[in-house]
């Protein structure tokens, strides 16, 4: 076998060799929460619950109403983040460009806020508020950055702007609410996977059934638009058309999962990054990112809910703790080696 | 056999700014084309019109004689393959998946790599020399051998047309022959129709089939070397003075540019 095959083939083991483990641990994070807490629950019983098996009395409540919901809005909004904030930061390009740091989870936030606290509403109607929120803001500074094709630092400046903007409505909405809910629109504002119900869960889940797919097979367009839109161009892909198609794909991602979770800090920026050192090479890392990302999230709820004392910290405090040092790494960095970022 | 190509009417520009204005010219199909001009001539748009990456203000670019906007874009990459000016490689990619990603049009969602796609990676590898490398980063290249790699990227793609805007930047004088041979090889193996734009004139007027040279947006002259150069065109188109003399190894003109300094008396 020649070079050139043998490559390609150690290439792709390490990628499916990394997205096996992530599954694994996913999956074992996944248990442990459910698992863990102040009632034990024996792995077997998870099991035996999650069947629809005869369990001990009180499982099947705190399984199906309290663990479950958590693990799985954990889960759910971590493959939606990490795939969602790769996808940007392949197509612009530049590792800045996730929709938590441009103004993109920042148009979720808000609608999703004025839902509750101006228009008082809940469950499905918040997360389609989510969802338009978000695609309202990407359009916004998709078409305040257009200039014959949308290039990479145009957007990311004008996103910045727009989520500046976007933060300064949500203040001002928090400020002229009553404390009370302004104090629980906090916790959600920070990110938070306790105490979320089905309603809210499910179109999520939705979502991503329709949403990942669509994104592995349009993320092929995403090996030419790496070299950049000439080459992208060169090779046929139709660059204007594939990057608006996975934005709107991406946009969806992060609208539904900031609807259904708050917007959990970093988790959009960091997994991408994280994917593509766990793989190596150059290879646009879809799948990987999103499992971090639900690895992240669920790791980071687990610390958040047990190992920071007897306080609970809703999960974007963690995540926000990681994030924020390794966005001035690559700020620090990234000026010095003279990318840019 | 490669498409034809031909500019038609052309004229380019960016916003307002018009940088090519109204150019008809036919590239001569199976031969080797090197555009030559000052710095802002529009040669490198021109390029980038060609190959559809600019739309044209008005005309257009026909390629086997239908317009190359209107030819869906897949259909134009199996015939016409282009190197831009500094192109930039991913974080982290290895030379083999850089090389492999020229093979994109060739693949599709139901067509996966085949054996075809890593003979056709291997033997542009071989071509430019970069075998050795395939398994390296890119990052971790000498600017020589990264400007090869693509140049095998550009190969991989097997194209009966093959436009490259300044393949040569980065190189020392030995490699940048080496590129203007190998893509003299490519045309005489495989008859492939190739533009180049270059800014090393010596090495323009002794590689060309056919010599495009620029100023102002418009073609001033195209044709063999030796039939189209004289020093009033250089000395017209490069604002300088210059003598033309006998390439002796390739019997083509070789410019010799005269400054202010370091003349003999009786050139002054």
């Amino acid at each position: 076998m020649g070079v050139v095959a043998t490559t390609r083939g150690r290439e792709s083991a390490r990628a499916r060799t990394v997205a096996v483990a992530l599954l694994v641990a996913v999956l074992g994070m996944f248990a442990l929460t459910l698992s863990y807490g102040d009632f034990q629950i024996s792995l077997p019983d998870v099991v035996r619950s999650l069947l629809g098996l005869p369990t001990p009395a009180g499982v099947d409540y705190i399984m199906r109403d309290l663990r479950l919901p958590r693990a799985s809005v954990s889960a759910l909004t971590g493959l939606a983040f990490g795939l969602a904030g790769t996808v940007f930061q392949q197509l612009l390009r530049n590792p800045l460009a996730s929709p938590d740091v441009i103004g993109v989870s920042q148009g979720a936030t808000t609608a999703g806020i004025v839902a509750v606290l101006v228009l008082g509403l809940d469950g499905g109607i918040v997360a389609a508020a989510g969802l338009a929120g978000a695609v309202v803001s990407a359009l916004t500074i998709y078409a305040l950055s257009w200039r014959k094709g949308v290039g990479g630092y145009r957007f990311i400046l004008v996103g910045i702007g727009i989520g500046t903007v976007l933060t300064s409505i949500t203040s001002y909405i928090l400020t002229r609410s009553d404390v009370k809910v302004a104090a629980e629109a906090m916790i959600w504002l920070t990110g938070s996977v306790n105490g979320r119900t089905w309603p809210q869960i499910v179109p999520l889940a939705v979502a991503l059934v329709i949403l990942l797919p669509l994104a592995l097979i349009l993320g092929r367009a995403l090996t030419g638009m790496q070299l950049g839109d000439d080459l992208a161009t060169a090779f046929g892909v139709r660059v204007q058309w594939s990057r608006f198609a996975l934005l709107i794909i991406a946009v969806g991602l992060a609208g539904m999962a900031t609807a259904a979770a708050g917007p959990i800090a970093f988790v959009a920026f960091m997994s991408g990054p994280i994917a593509a050192r766990l793989v190596g090479g150059g290879r646009p890392v879809l799948i990987q990112a999103a499992l971090v990302g639900a690895l992240l999230v669920l790791v980071s709820d687990f610390i958040g809910s047990h190992l920071l004392g007897s306080r609970e910290f809703p999960v974007g405090v963690v995540t926000g703790v990681i994030g924020a040092p390794y966005l001035l790494w690559l700020l620090a960095t990234a000026n010095r080696s003279g990318r840019g970022g | 056999m490669p498409w034809d190509l031909k500019a038609d009417g052309l004229s380019l520009g960016y916003g307002e700014r018009t940088v090519v204005r109204d150019l008809t010219m036919p590239v001569p199909t199976g031969q080797v084309t090197i555009i030559v001009g000052p710095n802002a001539c529009g040669k490198s748009t021109f390029l980038r019109g060609l190959a559809r990456l600019l739309p044209a203000s008005s005309g257009d670019v026909l390629l086997d004689g239908k317009s190359i906007h209107a030819t869906p874009s897949r259909e134009v990459a199996l015939q016409l393959g282009i190197l831009p000016q500094g192109p930039v490689a991913p974080d982290g990619i290895t030379v083999t998946d850089l090389v492999s990603r020229g093979r994109h049009v060739h693949q599709g969602w139901f067509r996966r790599w085949s054996g075809d796609d890593d003979e056709a990676v291997t033997a542009a590898l071989t071509a430019t020399g970069t075998l050795a490398l395939a398994a390296r980063p890119v990052d971790e290249l000498s600017g020589g051998q990264r400007q090869r790699v693509w140049i095998a990227m550009a190969l991989a793609q097997r194209t009966g047309i093959l436009l490259l805007d300044e393949p040569t930047t980065y190189l020392d004088i030995s490699h940048q022959v080496e590129v203007l041979d190998l893509l003299t090889d490519l045309n005489e193996a495989e008859g492939t129709t190739i533009v180049i734009v270059l800014h090393e004139l010596n090495l323009a007027f002794r590689y060309a089939d056919h010599l495009v040279v620029m100023k102002d947006g418009a073609v001033v002259t195209a044709g063999h070397p030796n039939d189209v150069l004289s020093e009033e065109i250089v000395a017209d188109v490069f604002g300088m003075r210059c003598r033309l003399v006998n390439d002796p190894i390739s019997n083509t003109p070789m410019i010799v540019p005269i400054g202010r300094h370091r003349v003999r008396d009786r050139e002054a």
